[in-house]
């Protein structure tokens, strides 16, 4: 679990689960299973552990295996969480190493957010 | 084929070649091999000892397999026919292809063959479109294999070349030398592999399993099993069982499985632009197919729903709660030149998906994905009212927010001038056309049923309910034009009738949203002479301003269209005159060997004699092979209530004696009978007296 309040110096991706993690998340209702993140930075991994019960997310920081794990680079995730980047776009080119459940993660991709400043009408 | 092109398939997956089965493809043509929206092959030409071949015939296997007997020499006059060539392809995660030589002379025979290999890795939209590629090639030579490959940033495409037979390989193809002995013969093996690559350059796996270097997947077992499951159709209209048939196989071939449905498949659109999961097309060719293979729906209802909007996106036109307009998986994608991630610009799949999620149930009593898709349904419901509220009156309407690359019309006549007023002149947006009124009100009186069913919630049940009675009231009054005694295509972005008359009114039919009382009127003006063509309902009606019988969709008539049209006359009680259309589409379908087209012209019957076919169609196209079905369907009056099938036929006469035996649904299988009674031929000469 993560434990740290969010503060100033807080990651978009702890921001971003720190979000799931606070309440139910209804997007996520018919889904449970695992999914891990390995976020990639230089020679650095780290791995985000995402249990999913039928809309209760929790996190931690684990490698242990999981349903679906996507490899992908720090600054794309940190663009993913954020909405500035799309993540199937970037599946098609081949940013992301997908090895799992592809259907679990499509279920998941519904929580990141879209681009900033999209008109709601 | 008519255009001398032999074209195999396995979902979205296909190869069109000439009749020698060589690709020579330019940026501009759609032939070559096809996979997820890419071209891994644009080049495969086969010379023997130098020379091209000359095609003596050519089989089409199956959809997936064709099988060219070739010659030597390309002389017009005399051909040395001592040597044949055999080539058999199929497809498959790229393809397979046996190459057989036979040597019919007393002597044995060097000879040295050779395949010229090359690719463009173009995507579908730049064939479309003839545009540049940014990226850059490699070909690597390795290993008995000879890997084309394309590369731009992280996005990697390769297709990989390897036979069976020791051959010398280069970067442009493979050769082989071989003897081949008196009355003998010589064989290769080539399997074409397809593979795109991700982080690392770790291979996406085909599905056949790259251990089995050539392995071949049981397609033919397949499809004697799809059909076998297939209810029986007998008549004594032997052409109908000729349409039903060639129906059957085309859906099959239609099939297309994402990566994400583990095996099971849903309708693709169409070849050969269109095959890949579209939300509109594949609802309507599952909610066709429903009382013949119901796990196209199922499937359809399942894959759409993991992928349903969830936030605001306006280059993708994506809300919370909608459901897709086209998915799409090649380069111009990847890198967001194109909106398909999926793009979300349609405004009927959505409350369409509601409509054959409880249809479904209605055919299949299965609960359970009732109860798995209730998030998704109730999403849906919901877009309706918070997001597709354009005008603010409570009308589903749509206005596209990517206006670089998004879709100006929204509805199923997406083409730039398919909503026009009777004068001619284009409505502005937010565009608010008749039958996604229709749609939505159908979907809230499904949703309602399903909620009081399935989901145990009777308060929304209610509340629907009250919403769908309020929006058929205020439709009532605000489509209807009182002269003229029809809905208004649409309402434009001042909330006034859009007031050409339309196909459209048929499918308000289907959705129930009609009054009773309007029902006559409606109907004299879907079998009336400006718009009943006497093969079936025009897009737009005669007299229109922009009416055209070759305009994409202001003058042809649509098979699809058609069918729907039939059930909304079913549903409000005109067995009749819903016998007549099934019996001109039907009729139609004999014109082209049973695989009705997208569109024909529009043309009086009585003045082409035969069904002119619309230019540039595709083919075949899901939603025309649905349409047989679904007009069987009507013809029978087949009916899910409670848990049994009710059967009320109103057959053409010409049909003779019918059966569809084996129906599958709640009720186990039901067998329905029938005789042709309509005639329908009269019903056609009394309509053109009224003219």
């Amino acid at each position: 679990m993560i434990t740290d309040e969010p503060s100033s110096d807080t990651s978009p991706a702890e921001a971003f689960f720190a979000r799931l993690e606070a309440e139910p998340q209804p997007l996520l209702g018919g889904a449970h299973g695992t999914l891990r993140f390995d976020v990639t930075h230089e020679k650095t991994t780290t791995s985000w552990y995402v249990n999913i019960d039928h809309g209760d997310v929790s996190v931690s920081r684990s490698s242990a295996a999981a349903d679906v794990s996507v490899t992908l680079d720090e600054a794309l995730f940190d663009d993913v969480v954020t909405g500035r980047k799309n993540s199937v776009s970037a599946a098609l080119r081949g940013e992301l190493r997908i090895e799992g459940s592809p259907q679990l993660l499509n279920l998941f991709q519904r929580l990141f957010p879209g681009p900033p400043g999209g008109r709601s009408t | 084929m008519s255009d001398g092109l032999v074209k195999i398939l396995d979902g979205n997956t296909f190869v069109v070649s000439d009749d020698r089965g060589d690709i020579e493809a330019s940026m501009t043509d759609p032939t070559g091999l096809f996979s997820f929206d890419t071209r891994f092959l644009s080049r495969w030409v086969l010379t023997v000892n130098g020379q091209r071949l000359n095609a003596l015939s050519t089989d089409d296997l199956q959809y997936f397999e064709a099988r060219f007997f070739l010659v030597a020499g390309t002389g017009t006059v005399y051909i040395d026919a001592k040597l044949s060539v055999i080539r058999q392809r199929a497809v498959g995660d790229g393809f397979f292809e046996t190459l057989t030589l036979l040597n019919h002379d007393q002597e044995p025979v060097d000879v040295t063959i050779r395949i010229e290999a090359a690719c463009d890795f173009a995507d579908l939209f730049e064939v479309k479109d003839a545009l540049e590629k940014k990226g850059k090639y490699f070909t690597n030579v390795e290993a008995g294999q000879l890997t084309l490959g394309y590369e731009r940033d992280t996005f990697r495409r390769e297709t990989t070349i390897m036979a069976s037979e020791p051959a010398r390989i280069d970067e442009n193809g493979l050769t082989f030398a071989a003897t081949v002995e008196p009355n003998g013969r010589w064989r290769t093996e080539i399997r074409v592999v397809t593979a795109f690559l991700g982080v690392g350059g770790a291979r996406r796996t085909t599905k056949y399993g790259s251990e089995h270097r050539l392995a071949r997947p049981n397609m033919e077992r397949d499809l004697e099993r799809w059909i076998a499951d297939a209810p029986k159709l007998q008549c004594d209209w032997e052409s109908l069982e000729d349409t039903y048939q060639r129906s059957l196989v085309d859906l099959a071939a239609l099939r297309f499985s994402p990566m994400s449905a583990s095996g099971r498949s849903l309708p693709a659109a169409g070849l050969p632009w269109f095959m890949t999961m579209f939300g509109r097309d594949s609802i309507f060719t599952s909610l066709q197919a429903l009382p013949f293979a119901s796990e196209l729906a199922a499937t359809t209802l399942r894959e759409l729903g993991e992928r349903q909007g969830s936030r605001i996106d306006d280059f993708r036109d994506e809300d919370p709660g909608r459901i897709l307009h086209e998915m799409r998986y090649g380069e111009m994608t990847a890198f967001e030149e194109r909106p398909h991630s999926p793009y979300f610009g349609s405004a009927d799949a959505t409350p369409l998906y509601v409509v054959l999620l409880d249809e479904y149930e209605r055919w299949t009593g299965d609960t359970k994905l009732v109860r798995e898709l209730e998030f998704e349904a109730r999403a849906a419901l919901n877009w309706i009212d918070e997001h597709a509220n354009l005008q603010g009156n409570g009308y589903i309407a749509y206005k596209r927010r990517n206006e670089e690359t998004g879709l100006e019309n929204q509805c199923w006549k997406d083409s730039w001038d398919s909503i026009s007023y009777a004068n001619g002149e284009l409505p502005g947006f937010p565009r608010a056309t008749c039958e996604l009124q229709g749609y939505a009100y159908d979907a809230k009186m499904r949703g309602a049923r399903l909620a009081r069913l399935v989901w145990k919630d009777p308060a929304f049940a209610d509340a629907l309910e009250h919403d769908a009675a309020a929006l058929k009231r205020r439709f009532n009054r605000d489509f209807w034009i009182e002269d003229d005694e029809y809905f208004a295509l649409a309402l434009d972005e001042d909330g006034r009738q859009v007031d050409a008359l339309a196909s459209n009114n048929g499918h308000l039919l289907w959705s129930g949203i009609v009054d009773k009382s309007k029902a006559r009127a409606v109907v004299r003006h879907l079998m009336g002479p400006r718009l009943f063509s006497g093969w079936g309902v025009r897009t737009l009606a005669e007299g229109e301003r922009r009416f055209n019988p070759i305009g994409y969709h202001v003058g042809t008539v649509w098979p699809f269209d058609n069918s729907f049209i039939a059930w909304g006359l079913r549903r409000y009680g005109f067995k009749e005159e819903a016998a007549v259309i099934a019996a001109g589409i039907l009729e139609a379908a004999t014109f082209f060997d049973g695989r009705l087209p997208e569109a024909f012209g529009g043309y009086e019957r009585s003045q082409t004699r035969y069904p002119v076919e619309y230019p540039t169609s595709c083919s075949p196209q899901a939603w025309s092979t649905g349409t047989p079905l679904l007009l069987l369907r009507t013809m029978l009056g087949l009916e899910p209530v409670g848990d049994h099938l009710v059967v009320d036929p109103a057959l053409p006469q010409q049909i003779g004696r019918v059966e569809l035996l084996d129906i599958p649904g709640r009720w186990g299988s039901v067998d329905a009978f029938g005789r042709g009674r309509v005639d329908t031929q009269a019903r056609r000469r009394t309509r053109s007296r009224s003219r």
